[in-house]
């Protein structure tokens, strides 16, 4: 009788809702094809895994034999198979489980049109591309995936895909390649004139459409990897990179026991100290209605915005104030430092270019020593003057970000107050498509 | 003075009716609290100043030829009475500032700005097209 009324009350229980994951990754060619895009791939098919959460993963050049990763050699192998001042590198196919297929335009095109149309009722689907993305200098609304042999997946052609979902089904992405940001308009039918909204589609990108994000290193020292995918995924999943577990009030800001992609969105916003300047559907679209006559309005205020509440959270973990008077000196400051360093590496690589194309043939064996040292001690020079910049650079990325956020908290003020219902609405769908969570 | 110039000089004027209220805006905020143009421009990236700039300019167009057509419209019904028009635009500008600054009515502070650039610019042209 028990077991009965078990089945029953299972039977008749509603269908919960799942995530179904597409999981894309890999490089273009062999060459841009960072072990640390696998890396990151692998982690993710992990923590689905963990969850019970189905994913189909395509990567690189799928299931062939073929290499598609591209690694750093160990240390010894380099000093003996390697000139002294250039890198050591080694490829490799890649070594993910359950890889479903190819990122071949044609592959990952029916691949991805099948996983959305065959999503059942009630269900969501996720699709993230872990991988390289280009630019259209002339309109970056057609920046592009890269993909397998030199596959290009533009931001129209990946819209279309994502019509195959049934209608209603919320999509959601999660784009951590360079020059992302193009991507906020798939919330748009047609993402050239951003016409023909979808407020059941929204997404999350690393960066502006314009701007380079981080990753795709050769090296494997996962605790130093500050892309975007580390950041958001550590906070859906509950543990950082290197498996420690996150502070639960850092991801769950409103406390409801579940971590949104949007909660995950600002966790990245507030924790990563990199160079990418992060954006989600939303926030681009607050940006994209910002009248002109609103650009530069600085005195509203808007304590109660939750962006507002993330900029102040982030200039406190510099010690900052968040005031742009404030706050614009430590800009200047490393600005100028980001122009020096930059200066530097630029001179450092001039002259290794230089001594590097000096005849060898004819050196005697002291001159070629000394040839080599110089070779060794510039390259090193570089290669500072390059860490310098690039560390500079995520600061200033901070201060920055202080900026964004404050600006954005204005925006979303003056939507309240200027905008339309219709622009309201849309914007209302877009936070409640970003809030929404992995399931189960 | 002739056709041409006149036109020439109205031109001007219009023209400068956007970067005159940016200046406003800029001297406005700057008192009260912080001036984000102001902060890019000194610290920030002067181009994204710039090109900011120009696209305001550019949108601004249609509203600037608006307030322009009402402050002419204005001083050609106040007839000899300029003063009065100039004042009562004067005071509607002030009035929507006060609304918008200190009881938070929403009126945009650079469109009230440009309403008072245009009438101040509209002198100008009646000055110096009325010897």
């Amino acid at each position: 009788m028990i077991r009965k009324l078990v089945i029953l009350s299972v039977l008749g229980a509603p269908a919960l809702a799942e995530t179904r994951v597409s999981l894309i990754g890999g490089g273009n060619t062999a060459d841009d094809s960072q072990v640390q895009i696998e890396a990151n791939v692998d982690w993710l098919q992990t923590m689905f895994r963990h969850r019970n959460i189905e994913a189909r993963t395509y990567f690189g050049a799928g299931d062939t034999a073929e290499p598609d990763v591209i690694y750093l050699a160990p240390p010894g192998l380099a000093a003996k198979d390697a000139p002294a001042d250039e890198p050591r590198v080694l490829y490799r196919r890649h070594q993910l489980p359950d890889v479903s297929g190819s990122t071949r335009k044609p592959d990952l095109t029916e691949a991805l049109r099948r996983d959305l149309a065959s999503l059942p009722a009630g269900d969501d689907a996720l699709v993230i591309f872990n991988g390289h993305g280009g630019i259209d200098h002339a309109d970056t609304r057609n920046n592009y995936l890269k993909l397998w042999d030199d596959g290009r997946m533009t931001v129209s052609d990946l819209e279309s895909l994502l019509d195959a979902a049934p209608p209603g089904a919320p999509v959601r992405f999660v784009m951590a390649q360079c020059y992302s940001g193009a991507f906020a308009s798939l919330v748009y039918d047609d993402p050239q004139t951003a016409s023909g909204f979808r407020g059941n589609r929204c997404g999350f990108m690393s960066e502006a459409a314009d701007r380079l994000a981080e990753g795709c290193g050769l090296s494997l020292e996962e605790a130093e990897f500050r892309d975007y995918t580390t950041y958001f995924f550590a906070a859906l999943g509950g543990r950082t990179r290197s498996g420690e577990p996150i502070e639960q009030r850092a991801i769950d800001r409103d406390g409801d026991g579940v971590v949104s992609f949007r909660e995950s969105h600002f966790y990245a916003l507030v924790t990563a100290a990199s160079s990418d300047l992060s954006r989600s559907t939303s926030e681009q679209y607050l940006e994209d209605w910002s009248p002109w006559y609103l650009r530069w309005d600085s005195l509203a205020e808007n304590g109660g915005s939750i962006y507002w509440s993330l900029a102040e959270e982030l200039a406190g973990r510099y010690g900052w104030e968040s005031r742009p008077a404030a706050l614009s000196v430590v800009r200047g400051q490393y600005a100028r430092a980001l122009d020096a360093a930059d200066a530097r590496r630029a001179l450092a690589q001039q002259e290794l270019r230089a001594l590097r194309a000096q005849p060898t043939e004819e050196l005697a064996s002291g001159a070629a020593n000394a040839r080599h040292q110089g070779l060794l001690e510039r390259r090193r020079a570089a290669e500072t003057a390059g860490r310098e910049s690039r560390d500079v650079s995520r600061m200033l990325t901070q201060v920055e970000k202080i900026y964004r956020l404050r600006q954005l908290a204005r925006l979303e003020q003056a939507l309240e107050k200027y905008g339309t219902a219709a622009e309201r609405g849309r914007y209302g769908e877009l936070v409640q498509c970003e809030s929404g969570h992995l399931s189960p | 003075m002739g056709f041409t110039l006149r036109a020439i000089w109205l031109a001007a004027l219009v023209g400068a009716t956007y970067p005159l209220a940016v200046a406003a805006q800029v001297a406005f905020e700057a008192l009260f609290g912080d001036s984000l143009l102001l902060q890019e421009w000194l610290h920030g990236s002067r181009r994204t100043a710039a090109v900011a700039l120009l696209d305001g300019w550019v949108a601004s167009i249609p509203w600037v030829l608006g307030f322009w057509a009402i402050v002419v419209l204005l001083h050609a019904v106040a007839g000899a009475q300029q003063r009065v028009e100039l004042w009562a635009l004067l005071l509607c500008g002030a009035g929507l500032l006060t609304l918008s600054l200190w009881l938070s009515i929403q009126v945009p502070l650079l469109l009230v700005l440009l309403l008072i650039a245009a009438a101040a610019l509209e002198r100008c042209r009646v000055r110096v097209a009325t010897p």
